[in-house]
């Protein structure tokens, strides 16, 4: 049984209404089966491919290379390298529910950790160098080269 | 699709808009908010994955006292306008096209031949409750007790270099 | 185990010092104390784990090698030490923070000689950096040192991504953090079997190891930032923690990757080709001594890479060893000297030889073994690397190509030794050189002219 579109959006949302409705219904259906239902319920319902989030904190990562590259604010510097630890915690919380062990999202915490102490020195850097030359755009440093 | 993957996909969508907007914004105060937003997206995702501690300590840590900071220097520094002088146009095509091929060349060897990941689902409704605080304290304060202590070494460095770098000299002189 | 305890403690003991000691001196020789407690320690440490390898959750493994690392390691500090420590209390007003943060680094490098678990060696490299980014900025008033901190951050936060996501994709193909356990050696058994998420995370953290050590071509920061930062903590940083890194790094990659190292070897060739040409080449053309030793550093970075080059031979191992002993001693040596100076170009050298003998002569000693002049100690250590790497048999022309730029790098080394013996100046004096100071210089040689003679002291 495939359904594409708002049809299958709102069978899987009312899924056990239909579920029910379906099974009253067993005689007469000629399609569908109460075995093929389960099968679709289980296959979609209940679990998602990890290469979805895979994916999705690769991209996530990449803007905040992207954003590294890109900008010449100093402080927006620093925030795209925290959107980079983010891609990295969410990819490291999907695989640890991938392996269902906890030890990943203990890194994420040490991560969280980590990125709290860099930012408070990054800021402290940053307002030292603000306080001398009353900038914290970053080709100052190029200027500033012998 | 069904509910988890539709809200799967719609945060997913909002997760990089705001995370395009982050990088795209003129406006620092701006940047901050998007990235704001993109941390609650993901403690979105740190939900659907049934892992409420850490979506709860991100919105916590990240968005509510980290981001806090970033705004307070910005609006220290007065750099609310858009002050910001841009780069020319050839480094930020650079900048886009290097990211672009970062990401072109991570997903096509990663996808090429996913034998790790190959039929690896993850299980978002009848998940176990591994993230929950219970089972997280257990193992930080028994396996990770180490790594736990050593994060103070590293915290006590930090704000000894906070101190250092943050404190006038000039004020000390007067005092003097 | 008790060295990672005491240097914590040490590191907080220092700041106490900095509250209720009113005299610099004091705290100078709290500080050398500390040093001192902490070479007992190691040592202590040392013979404790001779009959057994310590293990902590998992979490570190220290036995024979790593605590016989952490001693050779604490010894060059201990010397950086006593070499610099009033020019360390010069730097600023905050003198007893800047040694506590040393002491806060010295634990980063234990954790990273020993450290079993990915989460460590992360842990290790923040502690190891952030103090250093301080450090790097200490000097408020100058322009040129806030800007070698705010670059040397910027670097070190994104390479630290880098390497985060490297570890992440390397977790997500084997499952564990624990680079001892099972499932991270069978995924590494072959390189057929491994998976791709491996691959791509091997080479983030080969770029981000790269950032570290400043191998080209990620090397753009080290100039800057060796220049800029205050005299005082530029040999720490170039020595110090440039050798624990590079020691972390050869436990991960020969001990983890050792078997699929087809995979890598071609990444590291290439960094080690380009780094030795941009070292060398740039280091000619500089103008300043304190640049070109920046420029050196990378070069040197090129012929220590060599030792993760050569995957599973004892002699990298040895030559990693002595090449850290010998380099570190060797540029704190040159760096003390350049310290004292007033002028830091070549034209500020004229002439040192017939005003300072006693600094000439241990400048030179410690040049000759940069250079690799056999009778030092750098001639064992390069000839170290570079044997495991014939050993090995694969792209011997590597090894010529070193050779050919230890020749290259001979003559900026020299460039300097004769501004000192046959250039007629006044060399301008900064600081006079006290006994005290001569007598470690001299003692600072004469053990690089000794491991020149007995290289096997430093094997254990």
């Amino acid at each position: 049984m495939q359904k594409d579109g708002l049809e299958a959006i709102i069978m899987e949302i009312c899924n056990p209404i239909i579920y029910h409705f379906l099974r009253s219904l067993k005689n007469n259906s000629q399609t569908i089966t109460i075995f093929e239902l389960q099968a679709l319920f289980l296959r979609h319902f209940k679990k998602m491919p990890s290469q979805y989030y895979l994916f999705l904190s690769l991209a996530l990562f990449c803007i905040g290379v992207m954003g590294v590259l890109m900008r010449r604010n100093a402080i927006i510097i620093l925030m795209c390298i925290e959107l980079m630890l983010n891609a990295v915690n969410l990819l490291l919380v999907t695989f640890s529910k991938m392996y269902n062990d906890p030890n990943a999202q203990l890194f994420v915490f040490f991560i969280m950790v980590v990125a709290a102490a860099e930012v408070s020195i990054g800021l402290a850097i940053i307002v030292m160098m603000y306080r001398k030359v009353h900038s914290i755009d970053v080709h100052i440093l190029n200027r500033l080269k012998n | 699709m069904n509910i988890y993957q539709i809200t799967f996909w719609i945060l997913s969508l909002f997760t990089l808009a705001f995370a395009i907007g982050v990088i795209m914004s003129r406006n620092p105060i701006n940047s901050v908010l998007f990235l704001i937003l993109t941390f609650f997206c993901i403690s979105g995702h740190y939900v659907l994955m049934n892992a409420q501690f850490l979506a709860i300590v991100n919105i916590i840590v990240y968005a509510g006292a980290i981001m806090v900071l970033f705004l307070f220097v910005i609006m220290l520094m007065n750099l609310n306008s858009d002050t910001e002088p841009q780069k020319n146009f050839l480094v930020q095509f650079a900048g886009v096209v290097s990211g672009g091929a970062l990401l072109l060349i991570m997903v096509a060897a990663i996808k090429s031949s996913l034998t790790g990941l190959e039929g690896k689902n993850i299980d978002l409704i009848n998940s176990t409750d591994i993230g929950l605080i219970k089972n997280l304290g257990t193992v930080l304060f028994t396996t990770y007790v180490f790594p736990f202590e050593i994060a103070s070494v590293l915290f006590l460095s930090a704000m000894v270099g906070a101190v250092v770098l943050g404190k006038k000299d000039s004020a000390l002189k007067t005092a003097e | 185990m008790n060295a990672i305890v005491l240097s914590g403690i040490w590191g907080v003991v220092m700041m106490f010092a900095g509250l209720f000691l009113k005299s610099s001196k004091q705290i100078q020789w709290t500080a050398l104390l500390g040093i001192i407690a902490l070479l007992v320690v190691s040592i202590l440490d040392y013979q404790a784990h001779s009959v057994q390898a310590q293990t902590y959750f998992g979490m570190m493994t220290i036995d024979v090698y790593t605590s016989w690392f952490s001693i050779l390691i604490t010894a060059c500090c201990a010397m950086y030490l006593l070499i610099f420590h009033k020019d360390i209390a010069a730097v600023g007003k905050n003198e007893a923070e800047y040694f506590a943060l040393i002491f806060f680094v010295m634990c980063g490098v234990y954790l990273l000689a020993s450290y079993s678990n990915l989460l460590i060696l992360f842990l290790g490299i923040e502690i190891l950096s952030i103090p250093q980014y301080i450090l790097a900025g200490s000097d408020k008033e100058n322009i040129k040192s806030n800007e070698a901190s705010l670059k040397y951050f910027l670097m070190g936060a994104f390479s630290t991504g880098l390497l985060l996501m490297g570890m992440t994709l390397i977790y997500g193909a084997t499952g564990s953090f624990d680079i001892t356990s099972e499932k991270f050696v069978g995924q590494f058994e072959q390189l057929s079997s491994m998976s791709s998420l491996s691959f791509v995370g091997i080479l983030l953290l080969l770029i981000s190891f790269g950032f570290k050590v400043s191998a080209a071509p990620l090397h753009l920061w080290t100039p800057d930032v060796y220049d800029g930062s205050p005299t005082a903590f530029t040999p720490f940083m170039a020595t110090i923690v440039k050798v624990s890194v590079f020691v972390a790094f050869i436990r991960l990659f020969h001990f983890s990757f050792g078997n699929v190292s087809d995979a890598w070897q071609i990444a590291i060739a290439s960094m080690i080709v380009l780094t030795l040409i941009i070292g060398n080449v740039t280091a000619v053309y500089q103008q300043s001594l304190k640049r070109m030793m920046a420029y050196s550093s990378i070069a040197q970075a090129g012929f220590m890479l060599f030792s993760i080059f050569a995957v599973n031979s004892t002699l990298a191992y040895k030559g990693i060893l002595l090449y850290s002993v010998v380099y570190s001693l060797a540029s704190i040596g040159v760096f003390a000297v350049i310290i004292k100076m007033k002028d830091y170009t070549y034209d500020g050298f004229n002439g040192l030889a017939k005003k300072q003998p006693v600094l000439a002569f241990t400048a030179t000693v410690c040049l000759l073994s940069l250079v690799g002049i056999p009778l030092t100690g750098g001639f064992f250590a390069k000839y170290f690397v570079l044997s495991a790497v014939v050993e090995q048999g694969k792209y011997i022309w590597i090894v010529v190509f070193a050779v050919l730029m230890a020749a290259i790098s001979a003559y900026y080394y020299f460039r300097v030794i004769r501004s000192m013996y046959f250039k007629t100046g006044e060399a301008a004096m900064h600081t006079e050189p006290t006994t005290w100071d001569k007598t470690l210089l001299i003692l600072n040689a004469m053990i690089i002219l000794l491991l020149g003679v007995l290289p096997s002291l430093v094997f254990g």
